[in-house]
């Protein structure tokens, strides 16, 4: 029941990110809801057993739009991976502080990692998206902060969906 | 105790990078066309509706902030506009190729082309601009086949076909090059994507007069797209006296995030 459910949404997210959330882009950068939905789910959970389900939404995303396909699920995995590596050695207690920098410091962690996987992938000559560093500095501070926005409300929904969740079978 | 912490997640996180690894090899090899064609199925019912959604509701927002009336007439005035401009450079080429036809006294055949329409269902503006049309290779599509709207204003070209969808590249991207030509002046250069969803107009020989304002076309050499398709007009012209090119800031004919459906020229 829980996996039909975590792909069913999973689907609805990746959805509501090429359309919806495309065309709620302000200058040209998009939020990223499967991002801010990792890295909340990072600073949330308290342990490592379901940690792969982040990889759902990332995986159907990265099949159906990207270019080069895998490195969206790459630079979320590494994501997902520094930011509970992150929480659990520098914020024990959970506070609205730190769950702010948790997301500044995953957003940020993500524009970088993704931006240098796609100059490795230039690098590797496999076809997809480039990146130019002129464009990244410019978009860049744009979507850490818009993404940053995003974070702090995913966090704020896992919170009060995940007891809902548990509750199923 | 922090190496207990980590020595906890090891195994689980470098599964998952190569799982991840193989994942862009299987890609790489071509074998994913399947899973992605059942991902695309199994989302097509929710990405159609949210397309729908947001188009619905992207337009109700703007009515609602805009003053309603000069908004419906501007937006008349504006699709009138496009209109005339469409005609009046079909006529424009239409002249051209007739004087070319008279010059060489003889009638050129004029290849009959397949417009497939397909509907955007999916867009991501991010690094890499891409649109995800609903056709695919099973109704036509191809990669390196050019995609314009209805009114021959063109969007950019199929990057990657699967059997039921296909990605655009839009031609904003910075990887997108397109060869075109200045209607009037007839004068070459390649259109590049810029930052945004801009577009400049490079390798423009630095002796020959261009235009604020003129029309860019395709030229239809050296790439699939065919010639006479509007990219955009030139609103400005970037001269400097150590470069041995000019250069032309183009305002793209289309309104990339405005677009419902694309023909895709087959």
């Amino acid at each position: 029941m829980k996996i039909v459910l975590i792909i069913f949404t999973s689907l609805i997210i990746v959805s509501l990110q090429l359309t919806v959330l495309a065309r709620l882009s302000l200058f040209n950068v998009a939020p990223n809801l499967i991002l801010a939905l990792s890295i909340a789910w990072a600073i949330y959970q308290k342990d490592q057993k379901h940690s792969w389900l982040i990889l759902i939404p990332a995986v159907l995303f990265d099949l159906l739009i990207g270019r080069p396909l895998g490195l969206i699920t790459l630079a979320i995995w590494l994501t997902f991976s520094f930011v509970s590596w992150l929480g659990k050695f520098l914020f024990k207690q959970s506070g609205f502080i730190p769950v702010m920098v948790l997301s500044l410091s995953g957003v940020v962690f993500y524009e970088l990692i993704y931006a240098g996987l796609i100059r490795s992938a230039q690098f590797f000559n496999l076809n997809g998206a480039k990146i130019l560093w002129t464009d990244f500095y410019l978009f860049a501070p744009r979507a850490i902060l818009y993404n940053c926005i995003l974070c702090l409300i995913a966090f704020w929904l896992i919170k009060k969906a995940l007891p809902a969740f548990n509750k199923l079978k | 105790m922090p190496k207990k912490i980590f020595s906890k997640s090891k195994i689980s996180f470098f599964v998952v990078i190569a799982v991840i690894l193989l994942l862009i090899f299987f890609n790489f090899k071509g074998w994913l066309g399947i899973p992605k064609n059942i991902i695309y199925q199994a989302s097509s019912p929710f990405l159609k509706s949210f397309q729908w959604l947001s188009v619905k509701t992207a337009a109700g927002v703007k009515i609602f902030t805009s003053i309603k009336d000069l908004m419906v007439e501007n937006s008349d005035l504006k699709q009138e506009n496009q209109k005339l401009w469409q005609e009046n450079s079909d006529l424009k080429e239409a002249a051209r190729e007739n004087q070319d036809l008279r010059q060489r006294l003889a009638l050129g055949q004029i290849q009959g082309r397949v417009f497939i329409l397909a509907k955007i269902v999916g867009f991501n503006p991010e690094l890499g601009q891409y649109f995800l049309i609903d056709k695919g290779k099973s109704e036509g599509v191809s990669e390196g086949l050019a995609v314009v709207t209805a009114d021959n204003f063109l969007i950019g070209k199929v990057v990657e076909a699967e059997q039921h969808n296909a990605k655009v590249l839009l031609i904003s991207d910075s990887d997108s090059i397109v060869n075109a030509l200045t209607q009037d002046g007839r004068v070459s250069g390649i259109v590049k994507g810029t930052t945004g969803l801009g577009l400049d107009m490079e390798m423009i020989p630095i002796n020959k007069e261009i235009k604020t304002g003129e029309t860019v076309l395709t030229s239809g050499r050296n790439d699939n797209f065919p010639a006479g398709l509007i990219v955009g007009k030139i609103s400005d012209i970037i001269l400097k006296e150590t470069d041995i090119f000019q250069k032309a800031a183009i305002q793209p004919a289309a309104n990339f995030s405005e677009l419902e459906s694309v023909f895709v020229i087959k």
